[in-house]
């Protein structure tokens, strides 16, 4: 779960040594930009979600476990809660599509929507993905692009991995329903 | 168990796993300098951290220093000093009373009118609490010469006179640097006083003794 490159940067940053913060920004400053900026689209909010997030990072470095994550995961964490409680407090509210108790898709429907190659598809999956909340969006994305465990996903979202399956599955009818919303 | 539906769906998903390919690539780049601006916020709090850590030392310090001048009296008044001040006063003008009623006492006893009586040198008043020890020495002599209802009349007057006054250190003349030790002209008065004193003591004397001449010849 912690390599040993780990284990130097993690006593690096507890002794707050700059070249430490340093190399953790290298190493996941992209990814976490990326994870940042999906859920806050406004780069200069991003940012500034950002640079909160590896402030924390460093300053409670003492309370990070190796025994229950990785860095990684731990730095993912919180730049989750960082940027949802952001959206909370300063975005707007935004009006999502809601799950709704209309006709029921069955799963050969689902798997054929997503399993088939087509260009078509993928453009209407891309128009339905931004009707998604944040935090399915997210979720979507950890799972599908970064292919996290569920006990990863779990750990990051402070949740449980049988909640996360649900969720995933919630959530990808949900966007099959929207694309069909959307074709129609 | 789920998990392993969710893998599978994972790899058969690859409409859905494309567009989310295409979603990051569309996502805004990560600013170049994004990075170094950090660092300098996490420098800039670094010193910050430095300064909270030193300025609760000096406020601490800054009271430290406050209180103690609160509480330090000033140098020109010390009122332990005054009480003890105020007892020995009492003290000092009960000696000197009692010297004084008790040599009027002596003057009483003594018969002859027309001798010249022994009365205490006038010494300055900062000069009796410097003798204050030789008058209490003289005290059991002159204690002698007096009789018990001459003390019991003193009390009551002692009594009036110990209303007390708030006195500071510098109105008690021992205190006084300058009267630690006497200076020449105090010296050459003192030894004048004494000879005159002797001489009157030698005149008493050739008194009582032509007196007790004329009594003896009389019987």
């Amino acid at each position: 779960m912690i390599t040993e490159s780990d284990i130097d940067l993690i006593e690096g940053l507890r002794k707050r040594h700059p070249k430490a913060q340093q190399t953790t920004l290298d190493r996941f400053g992209h990814d976490v930009f990326a994870q940042v900026v999906r859920l806050i689209p406004v780069v200069e909010n991003a940012e500034e979600v950002y640079q909160d997030v590896f402030i924390k990072v460093f300053d409670n470095i003492q309370r990070y476990d190796p025994n229950r994550s990785s860095l990684k995961t731990w730095i993912t964490r919180i730049a989750y809660n960082e940027a949802i409680s952001f959206l909370r407090k300063k975005s707007a509210p935004m009006i999502y599509f809601e799950d709704y108790d209309g006709e029921a898709l069955s799963d050969e429907e689902v798997d054929e929507t997503f399993g088939h190659a087509n260009k078509e598809t993928v453009q209407l999956i891309r128009a339905a993905l931004k009707h998604l909340p944040p935090e399915e969006r997210a979720l979507i994305t950890m799972f599908y692009y970064e292919e996290m465990s569920l006990k990863d996903i779990a750990f990051v979202t402070e949740s449980l991995p049988t909640t996360i399956a649900s969720k995933l599955s919630r959530t990808r009818k949900k966007l099959c329903r929207i694309i069909k919303m959307l074709q129609s | 168990m789920k998990e392993d539906i969710l893998d599978t769906l994972r790899q058969q998903d690859t409409n859905l796993r494309e567009a989310i390919h295409e979603e990051e690539k569309a996502l805004p780049h990560m600013p170049a300098d994004l990075n170094a601006r950090l660092m300098q916020r996490v420098e800039s709090g670094r010193s910050a951290r430095k300064r909270r850590i030193i300025w609760p030392w000096i406020a601490a310090a800054c009271v430290t220093a406050l209180i103690a001048v609160y509480l330090t009296p000033p140098k020109a008044v010390a009122p332990q000093q005054d009480v003890v001040a105020k007892v020995e006063l009492k003290a000092e003008e009960h000696v000197a009373n009692s010297q004084e009623s008790r040599l009027s006492d002596i003057s009483s006893v003594t018969t002859i009118e027309d001798a010249p009586q022994v009365t205490a040198a006038p010494v300055k008043h900062k000069h009796v609490a410097s003798k204050q020890s030789d008058v209490i020495d003289k005290e059991p002599l002159l204690a002698q010469e007096t009789t018990e209802t001459d003390h019991a009349e003193e009390m009551p007057i002692h009594k009036e006179e110990t209303a007390s006054t708030t006195l500071t250190e510098r109105d008690i003349p021992i205190t006084r640097p300058e009267n630690l030790k006497y200076t020449p002209e105090e010296i050459a008065l003192m030894k004048q006083q004494a000879t005159e004193a002797y001489l009157k003591w030698v005149q008493l004397e050739l008194e009582i003794s032509k007196y007790n001449l004329e009594q003896t010849a009389q019987q």
